[in-house]
Formats: structure tokens, C-alpha cells, sequence
């Protein structure tokens, strides 16, 4: 039998399997209609006429395609696109499951053939990508659709149809060379790492360098202007030259210029042709990559699915990814004595698997609260900016610090063996398990509002607020959630973890209320945002001594047997 | 005699340890051959290499005299593999695996003929239709076993098989095992089980840290290490404590 018909036989039962189970339970039918809802709720609206993007009569009737400024943009899109597309380069190993290596690795199927099969398959899932654009971005560009249909149906044609083109070609371009680079680096195995490193590094460079560029002309001068004479930059354009190819497609079809369409598809398929040749010759060692190195992401992926954070750091120390630490080392030479040894402990955790993460993390959240604080306001109503960065940074920050706690917390009961020996009782275990887990959360949900301190000081009163509440609450919630885990301890069970996951959004919104409302109710008031704040820290301190008091009950009764 | 596994100076290395080291052996029709070592001896990294999962560093593997190389197509249409914890498709039924299976070896016809038969033989039959997924570690490897036997291999290789299975499906894969091999195949099986190997196999080949540091049945290995009196274990224990 044909190898390539056996390969579509085992992928097409798959994915008919796949949707048969997905509508197999009414756990997983609610789920795929909810998302369907989603999606026609969110991003279609069918009962909404109108579009998102009210666009002026007088601008809808003179709108035109300039060639120039389609240039520009067609590039923009096709070197983020690239990016993206860079940026995934080295998952080819990833493709692949175990049960490939163990069922089809084995058998006669030629690895050419599977080679040519996956690639083939990799790029039809790509070209799902521009339908999935068009479903999400439908009613919002609708309006100009029709206005550049309206006005210039000829140019529109000759865009979709070049663009269409540019997207075939670059798509299979940037999958040939993701194999061929896959392909390269499982030969030369001894130096593999650096050969990662040094596309890495060579890459974040090039992206930096590109988008510093085009930043720092912005600033100096925004305008369509700027963008048109940024992206016909010599140098950007030798250096983006599968944007600038793809652009030239466009550009062809555009302006009528055979020649530039021809020139732009043959740097396409002189590129694909020499990555598929070189990947062709090299098949071999795509067996060899998938069975060394696909393992080690398979068990990570296993954890991922089951949300298990803190076995996959684990997982990942095992392979050798995570050293001890500069940090860590230097908390280890801290000293505590009796409970304090298990904040101690958390602390040491965290600094060696999530300190740069964690700081990465903070500093987006700052980030993203801060853009709040550019929303303008009125004197005379209530600052709404600033409330919306108390929130959403709150919201975030807590958010976020219940997450890791969560797993942490998980963690705790799988150490019961090795925790309850302790000289301690189980109250106690259980206080400064909580207590080591909030110190990390309160300063997740500290920090973020003392970096917003420094951006703007003036609104001194707002980040102090935060500062207060945002602990408090993560201490009320670190505690919810260390009963929610010892109530529902079963980490393998799949409906105990359901039930855990919807009993800790039930928790983030009943211990989140009372802090919304005493803030709401005293901005309304015109009260001080730090008076609010306070009383919320009492609050959140008695909910946490209640909490944390029963779930200490049930972690002296836990039983990893039962 | 036609040798229809053979393994010829095989070296494995990843980055910057090699895992098989200079492994040279060959299996006969109608013999079923141990290779058994401590953790990390480099056991399931030669059985990998042998399937053809992995590429050898150097050395030569040939299967019915074809070389897994320059005749890859040939040399595993006579071979079947089956590893020690079954990774299987999980989103296949039972009988889709097998008919997966069925037809990369071209033996479509066949199956079509027989399914129901090697179904039963496996206890599989009314699991036939549910997904792979459902299948319990038991049933996996039961199906896995059936997934070796579907086409007409004769060399069976075997990481560690008799690990995981209840003692009913111990006792029946060792009787498909001496089946095989009253049938003219050649049988490689990786174990930890030095009572079983003893048994069950003709021979032994006893590796250590990547290498091979003794051949033979375990008559002719106590008999060349002087250790008559004295069980496979302890002929075992002393070669691989000479290497540590």
C-alpha cells in the first residue's frame, strides 16, 4: 500500500476520533459549545448589523489603495508573520509523539516519505492561519472590505489574489527551513546547543535591531509617511528578504508587474527547493532527533495537560535545564529554625525554578496596569484610570500568585510523607506551608504596584492602596486555596482537578468581592483609596485566620492512602 | 546458515558519552538470545538503534542479511520491535491500530482475513472498537504484542517484556516467545528478570556501560569463568561488578 495513503489513514482516524470523544461526554459537548458560543458571541455577532469599525461616509467614498502605502503595510505584515514563523524554528522535534518512535518509527514506512508527509502536514495547518484571520477579524474589517471593494474592486482582486500567493509561498518557505534547520542541528548533535544558541541570539538581535528601528523613526516622526520610508529601507529589506519577496508578489499582482512577481516567487522556491533537498538527504536523522530529544517535551506536555507546574520543573531539573541557582545559593546559606524552615524552604524553591519568570511576569503586569494610568479623566468625575489600574493590576498580580501557590499547595500534599515527620504539629505544618506560599504571593502582588510608585508618584495614593490590598488578598486567597486543594486532594483524578480548577475561580471572585466593593463603594464616596485599602486588610486577615484554621483541620486528618 | 540478526561493531553517542560501545553479535533462526545489564548499560539505546529509531554512530545492523542503513525498507519488513512501556495511538481504536500497523508492513489482506482471530488470541476482541486510550497497561501491552505478531516478521526484538504483565500474561508471551522461535525466528530480548533469561533463553549477552562483556549460554559462561557451581545472578553480579 501506498506509505503516504497509511500515514493519511492514521492521521484522518485521529482527528475523526478526536471529535467523536469530543462529543462523546456532556463535560466535553458544554465545552466545545461554549466555545463555539464564544466565538459567534465575541467575534461575529450575527444580531449586530453594525460593524466595530465606524468608518466616515466621506472617507468610505474616497478610499483608495495607494500603492505605496500597500507596500508598506504588506511588508509590515509578512516580517511579523516571519517572526513568528523564526520564532518557531526549532519545534520540529516536537511534532512528534512517543508513540511514533515506539509504533511508527519501527516499520518499513520509508522516513523520507514521513519526512515529505509531516512537512506537507505542518504547512496545510499553517494555511488554516489567514481562515482563522479572517473568522476573528470578520466584523471589524468588514466595513473597509466593503469600502475598498466598493471603490477599487480591481486592486482588491489583485491584492487577495497576490497576497494569497506571498502567503502559500512564504508559509511552505518558512516550514522547509524549520526542517532543514531541524535537520542541521540533529546531525551536528555534539554542538547542537550552540547551534541553537547562536540562531537564538542571532535572531533576538535581528528583531531588536528591526523593531528598535522602526520605533525610534516613529517617535521621531509618526505618520504613514514614515512607515512607507522605514520599510523600503535598503538594508531592512535585504535583511527581511521572505517579507520582501512575499511583498514583491504583492506588489506584482498589484501594479501589474509580472517581473517582480517572478522574482519575488523564485527567491520562494529556490529556498524551499534547497531546505527540501537538504531535509530530503537528511531524513534519517529526523528518527534520531524525535527519539532523543522528543521525549523529553512529550513529559512535559503529559504535566502541562495535567497543570502539575511544579512536577514539570521538576521534570525539567531531571533533564539537566535548571542549575542551582546564583540566587539560590546565596539563600541557602540563610538560617531558620523550626516552621520558619519551611518558608525558608519555599523561598529556596522559588528563587532556583521561578525567580526570573516571576520577574519577567511582575514587570508585565506592571506594564500593562500602567498603560491605566495614561487614560485621561475629568477633574470633576471619579479618576477612572486609576481605579482601572488598582484593579486590573490587583486582579492580575492575585491572580497569578494564586496559580503558583495552587501548585505549590499540591506539592505540600505530595510531601505529606516526608512533612508530617516533622517536629511540628500539623497546625503548624499546615500555617507556615500557607505562610511560606503568601510570602511569595504578597510580594507577586506588592511589587507590581511599587513599580507603578516610581512610573508615577503623584498618584501616590493608589499605589500604597495596592500595596496594602493586594497582599492581604492574596493571603486570603492562598488560604482558600490550600483548603480547596486538602478538601479535593486526588491530583490524578480528572474530576477532582475539574472541580478544584472551578472551586478556585468560585474562590478568586467570593474573596475578590468584598475588597471591589469596599473600594467601589468608598470612590463613590470620595474617600481615600488608602482608607479603603485598610479596611480591606482587616478583612482579608480575619477571612485568612478562618481559612486557614479549617484547612489546618483537614490537613492533620490527610491520609495520602485514602 | 543464513544469520538473521546481525550486529556488527555498533557505537551509539550522544553529545559527549556513548551509550553502545563497539557491540558486535549475531542471532540465528530458532534462537532466542538474552541481553540483560545493569541501569544504563545502553540496553534499550541498542534495541532503539536495532529498530531503526535511532541512527548509529557507527557499526552495522542487518536484518535478514539487509543492511538498516543502505536498505532500511527491507531490513524492518522482517522485523518487529516491541518497547518496554507501550506508547501506542491513543486516539485510534484497537482495530484501526492494528490495521495501521497492518498496512505499513503491506499485509492489509491478510489482516482483513485474520483480524478476528489475532483479536481473540489477544483477548482483544471485544475492545476492538474502543479507542486505544481507554485500554488499560495490561491490554496495551497485549496489544502492542499483537502489533509485532501481525505480519510475517522473524526477527522480534523485545525491551523488557515480562515487566508490568500479571503472571497469566507472563506465562502466555513466553509461550508466543518459544512459538516464534520454534517457527525459525530470531528473538532478542532485553531483560532485568536473570531467572527468566536463564529459562527461556538459548543465550545470554550480558552488557555493562555500553559494551559486551560476555556471549554465550550460561553453561558456557560459568564454564569459561569457572563459576560451575554458581547461578546466572552470580555470574552476572561478578562481570558487571569487574566493570564498576
Amino acid at each position: 500500500m501506498n506509505s503516504a495513503k497509511v500515514l493519511w489513514y492514521l492521521w484522518s482516524r485521529q482527528i475523526v476520533n478526536s471529535v467523536k470523544r469530543s462529543l462523546s461526554s456532556p463535560r466535553r459537548l458544554i465545552s466545545v459549545l461554549i466555545g463555539i458560543g464564544y466565538y459567534v458571541g465575541f467575534f461575529m455577532r450575527p444580531w449586530d448589523r453594525s460593524s466595530t469599525l465606524k468608518l466616515d461616509r466621506d472617507f468610505k467614498n474616497g478610499f483608495h489603495l495607494e500603492p505605496s502605502l500597500v507596500e508598506a503595510f504588506a511588508f509590515l505584515i509578512f516580517m511579523i508573520i516571519s517572526i513568528f514563523f523564526a520564532l518557531g524554528i526549532f519545534g520540529l522535534k516536537n511534532t512528534f509523539k512517543q508513540s511514533d518512535v515506539d509504533v511508527l518509527f519501527p516499520t518499513p514506512i520509508s522516513s523520507r516519505v514521513v519526512m515529505y508527509f509531516r512537512l506537507f502536514r505542518d504547512y496545510a495547518l499553517t494555511l488554516f492561519f489567514p481562515i482563522l484571520l479572517a473568522l476573528f477579524t470578520f466584523k471589524p474589517v468588514a466595513e473597509v472590505f466593503t469600502a475598498v471593494k466598493q471603490n477599487d474592486p480591481e486592486s482588491l482582486s489583485h491584492l487577495i489574489r497576490g497576497g494569497l500567493i506571498a502567503w502559500l509561498l512564504m508559509s511552505l518557505a518558512w516550514i522547509s527551513i524549520s526542517y532543514a534547520i531541524g535537520f542541521f542541528v540533529a546531525k551536528y548533535e555534539k554542538w547542537n546547543r550552540a547551534i541553537v544558541h547562536s540562531v537564538g541570539w542571532t535572531m533576538f538581535v535581528v528583531i531588536v535591531a528591526v523593531f528598535g528601528f522602526l520605533a525610534t523613526r516613529m517617535q521621531a516622526s509618526p505618520s504613514f509617511q514614515t512607515v512607507i520610508s522605514v520599510t523600503s529601507t535598503p538594508w531592512l529589506k535585504a535583511l527581511m528578504i521572505l517579507p520582501s519577496a512575499a511583498t514583491a508578489i504583492v506588489m506584482g499582482g498589484f501594479n501589474g508587474s509580472v517581473a517582480l512577481s517572478v522574482g519575488g516567487a523564485t527567491i520562494f522556491l529556490l529556498v524551499i527547493g534547497a531546505c527540501l533537498a537538504y531535509s530530503a538527504k537528511l531524513s534519517d536523522y529526523m528518527y534520531d532527533q524525535a527519539a532523543t530529544k522528543g521525549f523529553n517535551s512529550q513529559a512535559i506536555k503529559d504535566l502541562q495537560k495535567k497543570g502539575d507546574y511544579t512536577a514539570i520543573v521538576a521534570e525539567r531539573a531531571r533533564q539537566g535545564k535548571i542549575g542551582k541557582g546564583r540566587i539560590a545559593k546565596r539563600v541557602s546559606n540563610w538560617n531558620f529554625r523550626k516552621g520558619w524552615t519551611l518558608i525558608y524552604k519555599e523561598i529556596l524553591i522559588q528563587s532556583r525554578i521561578g525567580f526570573w519568570l516571576n520577574f519577567v511576569f511582575l514587570i508585565m503586569i506592571a506594564g500593562f496596569g500602567i498603560m491605566f494610568l495614561l487614560i485621561p479623566s475629568s477633574k470633576k468625575e471619579i479618576a477612572i484610570g486609576p481605579y482601572l489600574y488598582l484593579g486590573m493590576t490587583g486582579f492580575m498580580a492575585v491572580n497569578m500568585s494564586s496559580i503558583q501557590s495552587y501548585s505549590g499547595f499540591v506539592e505540600t500534599l505530595r510531601r505529606v510523607e516526608v512533612m508530617k515527620p516533622l517536629p511540628m504539629t500539623s497546625a503548624q505544618i499546615a500555617f507556615f506551608e500557607t505562610a511560606a506560599k503568601a510570602v511569595v504571593a504578597m510580594f507577586m502582588s506588592f511589587t507590581p504596584f511599587a513599580i507603578g510608585l516610581i512610573y508615577k508618584p503623584s498618584l501616590w495614593q493608589f499605589h500604597i492602596s495596592g500595596m496594602i490590598a493586594a497582599p492581604s488578598l492574596s493571603l486570603a486567597l492562598v488560604s482558600a486555596i490550600f483548603l480547596i486543594v486538602v478538601l479535593f486532594p486526588d491530583f490524578d483524578d480528572p474530576t477532582q482537578r475539574t472541580f478544584r480548577g472551578l472551586m478556585q475561580l468560585i474562590a478568586l471572585v467570593v474573596i475578590m468581592v468584598p475588597t471591589g466593593l469596599v473600594f467601589g463603594g468608598f470612590a463613590y464616596l470620595g474617600w481615600s483609596p488608602v482608607i479603603s485599602a485598610c479596611l480591606c486588610l482587616a478583612i482579608n486577615i480575619g477571612v485568612t485566620a478562618i481559612l486557614s484554621a479549617v484547612a489546618g483541620r483537614f490537613y492533620a486528618d490527610f491520609n495520602p492512602s485514602e | 546458515m543464513v544469520r538473521m540478526l546481525q550486529v556488527k561493531g555498533l557505537v551509539k553517542e550522544y553529545k559527549d558519552y556513548r551509550a553502545v560501545n563497539d557491540l558486535t553479535f549475531t542471532i540465528k533462526p530458532g534462537e532466542i538470545v538474552g541481553l540483560i545489564g545493569p541501569n544504563g548499560a545502553g540496553k534499550t539505546t541498542a534495541l532503539r538503534c536495532m529498530a531503526g529509531i535511532l541512527r548509529a554512530t557507527s557499526g552495522q545492523i542487518l536484518i535478514n542479511g539487509c543492511d538498516l542503513v543502505q536498505d532500511q525498507m527491507n531490513a524492518k519488513k522482517g522485523l518487529a520491535f516491541v518497547p518496554e512501556v507501550p506508547s501506542l495511538y491513543e486516539l485510534l481504536t484497537v482495530y484501526e491500530h492494528l490495521r495501521f500497523v497492518a498496512m505499513c508492513f503491506d499485509n492489509l489482506g491478510k489482516f482483513e482475513r485474520d483480524h478476528e482471530q489475532l483479536l481473540k488470541k489477544y483477548h482483544l476482541w471485544d475492545k476492538k472498537d474502543n479507542l486505544v486510550a481507554t485500554l488499560s497497561k495490561g491490554m496495551r501491552q497485549k496489544l502492542s504484542v499483537a502489533c509485532a505478531m501481525i505480519h510475517d516478521a522473524n526477527v522480534f526484538l523485545f525491551d523488557e517484556p515480562l515487566i508490568g504483565i500479571d503472571p497469566a500474561g507472563a506465562h502466555e508471551l513466553k509461550q508466543e516467545l518459544i512459538n516464534a522461535r520454534n517457527a525459525g525466528g530470531a528473538i532478542l530480548i532485553s531483560t532485568h528478570l536473570l531467572d527468566t533469561a536463564e529459562k527461556l533463553c538459548d543465550r545470554v549477552l550480558i552488557m555493562a556501560r555500553g559494551k559486551l562483556l560476555a556471549e554465550g549460554t550460561p553453561e558456557e559462561l560459568r564454564t569459561l569463568y569457572n563459576m560451575e557451581e554458581k547461578s546466572l545472578e552470580e555470574l552476572f553480579l561478578m562481570l558487571t561488578g569487574e566493570v564498576e
